[in-house]
């Protein structure tokens, strides 16, 4: 049975990547709070006596369930929108262009060394590319590598078998190359 | 040529990176949004101590955690049970069988149920009456 302590050190510790992650989902910052603060209550309220280990899994279970729920009704959503506007346009961001983003800050063509607006032009790519990554392909790679799990924990964590978690995770990966080595990034400067 | 698993772990740091370097209106929303889960834990803790301190009541405390989880659910199931025993009270009511009645009658009669039985006891009755 997880203290309160525990469960703020293991929520301190989740809560930027999860943000993240759910941003790059749903590409709305305001719906990933949102969704991350959902993850969190639903965390607490129904899993008050799970051992302190059992969380990383379960909050990340609630996170994608939540998230699919934010979906939904944003396609019961669109659907009334549709019926009832003739303006619906599509979100422009879907086609946002990442030497776009890359633009997004003159600053740092000034003020900021060449190394660091490298670093932060390779982040944008990297940023845009997972964006528009298919969803479980995200999903496999953002858990089994940035959440650390291994590839059963991440199937199960998925619902799919671990086969699957691989093939997801190995083209995530390529995608993710390939948009750096479009751009003219060979590799991540580290 | 690098492996899928040293590509992913340089993608990685840069999200490290860039997760690192988040807003502060962003960071503050976070912060309040885990205050609000744990004091919702520390609460139900607390509840828990202090139903089952001595250990008991831990069925009334499952019971009641479970009532507080599927509370909307409640009234619904309290007014469809009211509709049920509602229901099965009045069939009770309505289609009793005459014969029950009938039974009722003679055993709460003064006279023997063989009395009811005899073709001359009306006549008998109706005579005795005129006297």
């Amino acid at each position: 049975m997880a203290s309160p302590q525990e469960l703020s050190d293991f929520l301190a510790q989740v809560e930027r990547r999860a943000f993240k992650q759910t941003a790059y989902a749903v590409r709305d910052d305001h719906a990933a709070l949102d969704i991350v603060q959902d993850a969190m209550m639903k965390l607490s309220e129904k899993y008050p006596d799970r051992p302190v280990t059992e969380y990383p899994m379960l909050f990340q279970r609630i996170l994608q369930n939540t998230m699919k729920d934010y979906w939904r009704r944003q396609k019961v959503r669109n659907l009334w929108t549709t019926l009832f506007s003739s303006f619906g346009r599509g979100n422009e961001d879907d086609d946002a262009d990442p030497l776009e983003i890359l633009g997004g800050d003159p600053d740092n063509d000034t003020d900021q060394p060449e190394a660091e607006l490298q670093r932060s032009q390779t982040m944008a790519i990297i940023e845009a590319a997972i964006a528009k990554l298919p969803a479980r392909q995200r999903e496999a790679f953002i858990l089994r590598y940035w959440e650390d799990m291994d590839v059963a924990e991440t199937a199960a964590t998925m619902g799919c078998s671990e086969g699957s978690v691989k093939t997801h995770c190995s083209r995530a990966v390529h995608t993710l190359a390939s948009a750096l080595e479009r751009y003219g990034f060979s590799k991540p400067p580290l | 040529m690098k492996t899928e698993r040293e590509t992913a772990k340089e993608i990685v740091s840069l999200l490290d990176e860039s997760s690192a370097k988040l807003d502060r209106e962003v960071l503050d929303r976070l912060y309040a949004a885990r205050m609000k889960a744990v004091g919702n834990l520390a609460a139900h803790k607390q509840a828990a101590s202090a139903n089952g301190a001595d250990g008991r009541g831990h069925v009334l405390r499952l019971f009641g955690s479970y009532l507080q989880q599927h509370r909307l659910l409640m009234p619904a199931v309290m007014i469809a049970s009211a509709a049920v025993v509602a229901f099965i009270v009045t069939q009770q009511m309505v289609n009793q069988p005459p014969i029950e009645q009938g039974d009722a009658f003679l055993l709460g009669a003064e006279l023997p149920p063989e009395a009811f039985l005899d073709k001359g006891f009306d006549t008998w009755v109706a005579r005795t009456s005129q006297r």
